[in-house]
């Protein structure tokens, strides 16, 4: 087996003196789709967190290498310039700060960082579009500030829309799929499909099998107050469905 | 010797320089009396708590005397022509006739643009946050009045030049507006060093129904000092829309008073400072609600990098026959770093019951979530908190309206925000 895309051992990370996550191991192979799911407040966003490098987090044990090399170390712009990609579960609105403008210098910091050069304008312009067809968005997003005044689906399929520009090596989607109408759920999942890649790997945070009809995963993992306590195939995301967590949680207790 | 002292004697000793007709010689004297009576501001000065007047304590107050040679030194700040827009230039208070439009330009494009004419004395009501009014009024060079009683647009550009020694530059201006006139103005105050400081005075003018969109930029050199005042009366349903923008200057005070004289009289005043260093930028804003229905719309935004320091104080008064007042304050502060420091003091005094009134006062660092996204897309962190200091003041930039002057303001400003390369391409 070649070494996966990512690979978390034994993560341990703390919100002041609380444990959040509690000694997290798991591997991500290039090509694969990962489900994680699991509990209100059992420490899915604050491992996709971690791994994007929000302050905040202490990690007191544990290492996360990605693409072979210490995820950890890295400051959170670099993470992202290597092809660590975040769909936040709350992306925050940034009035002021204009949603092309940030599309442009996140792609173009990429592309100076793998030594490329800049995108000019037209073929940015170009490119944009093309993925904002792919997500039915109106190109009027282009003009307006970062998520300002985005409905709760605008702003996932605007995460979707930077993901699909960036074209990530790894992307964490923070439950992308709420809040979505059945409509743009569809349109996400494909958003989502097209990044597939033999050298690309998505982890998924969800609540719902709803996503995973469209975007088979290779793996689920429950992840419960800070540990994944079960992985499987996809079958365990039907059986979540159908007995939700008790099941497991007294398994593990 | 004492402010008192000095005062009187670079007074006397500049008698030569002191037109009659800038300002008549008695109301010269006069603004000397009161100034030598108020004295300096002290530390215990409410009105000027936080400015830097330290720069005062040895400054010469002698008027610059006429540049010599202007067109290298000028070549440099002039900036470029606009549109559609006649222009007067100032230099070191001083009316330029080389670098100006001609008389007849300006009255062919309907502005009344004399020099020295009907001066109209800044006493008797003159408040004590004002006095460096009087600075001006009993130094002041030249005296352009502008008026106007159609649609006209104008530039006038106040600019200060090193000279070989010590002295200051009194760039002086009156407008007035007709009733039903229309005027856009852009008022810039550039260059300046530290071993002279700058003194204005704007005294504006707005007849029944006209309107006036005043743009006041303030990019003197980083080193620069400014005293500045600004004071406008407005009549009936007259309408004045005044941007207030202070990028430049290493200790810089501006004074604004604006009366809502006349029924349904109308202030919309956008402003922003922006500082870093050690720099001192003040603004002090009054506004008094005279007439009935009279309306104040404030939008103050502050930036304070490093160990710089900005205080917006905004004070509305709405006197007791002023029913039906509609007064709004908003103001802003963003520091960026521990020692930088931000004071912003909205104030209400009502005395009437009829008023509608809203203000609101915020300061606090950059918004470590927003900072966070902007870097989990790639943003270099120097990027993204500029990013985010410009997204502050965006609110007061989109209210240029007029294109290719927000043009001009946004590059000055990115001048001013350092990292230039990567925020040019947000414009
Ligand atoms: N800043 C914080 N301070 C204290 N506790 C926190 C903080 N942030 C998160 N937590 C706690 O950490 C735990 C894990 O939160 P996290 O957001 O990772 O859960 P989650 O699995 O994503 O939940 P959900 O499904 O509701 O999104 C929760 O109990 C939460 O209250
Ligand atoms: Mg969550």
């Amino acid at each position: 087996m070649t070494t996966p895309l990512l690979s978390i051992r034994d993560l341990r990370v703390r919100i002041g003196d609380r444990e959040v996550l509690q000694g997290i191991n798991l591997d991500v192979p290039a090509g694969q789709v990962h489900a994680i799911m699991g509990p209100n407040g059992s420490g899915k966003s604050s491992l996709s967190h971690v791994l994007a490098g929000k302050p905040g987090y202490t990690v007191t044990g544990g290492s996360v290498l990605f693409k072979g090399q210490d995820l950890l170390a890295l400051p959170a712009e670099e993470r992202a310039r290597e092809g660590m990609f975040l769909g936040f579960q709350y992306p925050v609105e940034i009035p002021g700060v204009n949603n092309a403008y940030l599309l442009r210098a996140a792609l173009n910091a990429a592309r100076r960082h793998r030594s490329e050069p800049e995108v000019d304008a037209f073929d940015f312009l170009a490119l944009v579009k093309s993925r904002m067809q792919l997500m039915r968005m109106d190109e009027s997003f282009l003009s307006r500030g970062v998520n300002e005044g985005f409905s709760g689906g605008e702003k996932k399929r605007n995460e979707i829309l930077q993901m699909l520009v960036l074209e990530p090596s790894l992307a964490v989607l923070d439950e992308t799929d709420s809040g979505l109408d059945i409509d743009a759920l569809k349109v996400v999942a494909a958003g989502i499909q097209t990044l597939r890649a033999p050298d690309r790997a998505i982890v998924l945070v969800t609540h719902y099998q709803r996503l995973l009809d469209h975007v088979a995963p290779d793996q689920v993992h429950v992840l419960a107050r800070g540990r994944i306590i079960k992985s499987g195939g996809p079958e365990l995301a039907l059986e979540l469905e159908r007995r939700g967590y008790d099941w497991l949680l007294d398994d593990a207790a | 010797m004492n402010f008192a002292q000095r005062l009187q004697h670079d007074h006397a000793a500049a008698l030569s320089l002191l037109s009659d007709a800038a300002v008549p010689s008695a109301a010269r004297h006069a603004a000397l009396a009161r100034l030598t009576e108020l004295g300096l501001p002290g530390l215990r000065d409410d009105d000027f708590r936080y400015a830097n007047l330290r720069p005062l304590s040895r400054a010469s107050f002698a008027p610059a005397p006429e540049p010599a040679e202007l067109a290298s030194q000028l070549a440099a700040l002039l900036p470029a022509r606009l549109d559609g827009y006649t222009r007067c230039v100032l230099v070191n208070g001083r009316l330029a006739t080389a670098y100006s439009d001609s008389a007849a330009a300006l009255a062919a494009a309907g502005v009344g643009a004399t020099l020295n004419d009907s001066f109209e004395a800044s006493l008797p009501d003159i408040g004590p946050a004002e006095r460096f009014d009087l600075l001006n009024q009993a130094f002041a060079t030249d005296c352009l009045r502008i008026s106007s009683a159609g649609a006209v647009r104008l530039e006038v550009l106040c600019i200060s030049l090193a000279g070989a020694t010590d002295a200051a530059s009194y760039p002086r201006l009156q407008v007035q507006l007709q009733p039903g006139a229309d005027m856009t103005l852009i008022e810039r105050h550039l260059g300046g060093n530290a071993s002279g400081i700058t003194v204005s005075t704007c005294n504006v003018q707005l007849g029944r129904d006209a309107q006036l969109q005043h743009y006041r930029l303030q990019d003197l050199s980083l080193d620069a000092t400014w005293l500045d005042t600004l004071r406008a009366t407005l009549d009936a349903n007259a309408h004045y829309r005044l941007s207030l923008l202070a990028l430049g200057g290493g200790a810089a005070r501006s004074s604004v008073r604006v009366r809502l004289a006349g029924q349904g009289a109308r202030l919309m005043l956008n402003g922003a400072s922006l500082a870093d260093g050690k720099r001192v930028l003040d603004t002090v804003i009054r506004v008094e609600h005279e007439g009935r229905d009279t309306r104040s719309d404030q939008l103050l935004r502050a930036v304070a990098n490093e160990q710089s320091g900005i205080s917006m104080t905004s004070r509305v008064e709405v006197s007791a026959v002023a029913g039906g007042a509609d007064s709004r304050q908003s103001l802003k502060g963003l520091i960026t770093a521990k020692g930088a420091e931000i004071n912003l003091r909205p104030q209400l005094e009502i005395l009437t019951d009829e008023v509608t009134a809203s203000h609101g006062a915020t300061t606090g660092a950059l918004d470590e979530n927003m900072l966070f996204y902007l870097l989990s897309r790639g943003l270099e962190a120097d990027t993204a908190r500029k990013l985010l200091e410009w997204a502050f003041i965006a609110d007061v930039m989109s209210r240029i309206e007029m294109p290719a002057l927000r043009r001009q303001v946004e590059m000055a400003t990115v001048t001013r925000m350092g990292n230039a390369a990567a925020l040019e391409s947000l414009l």
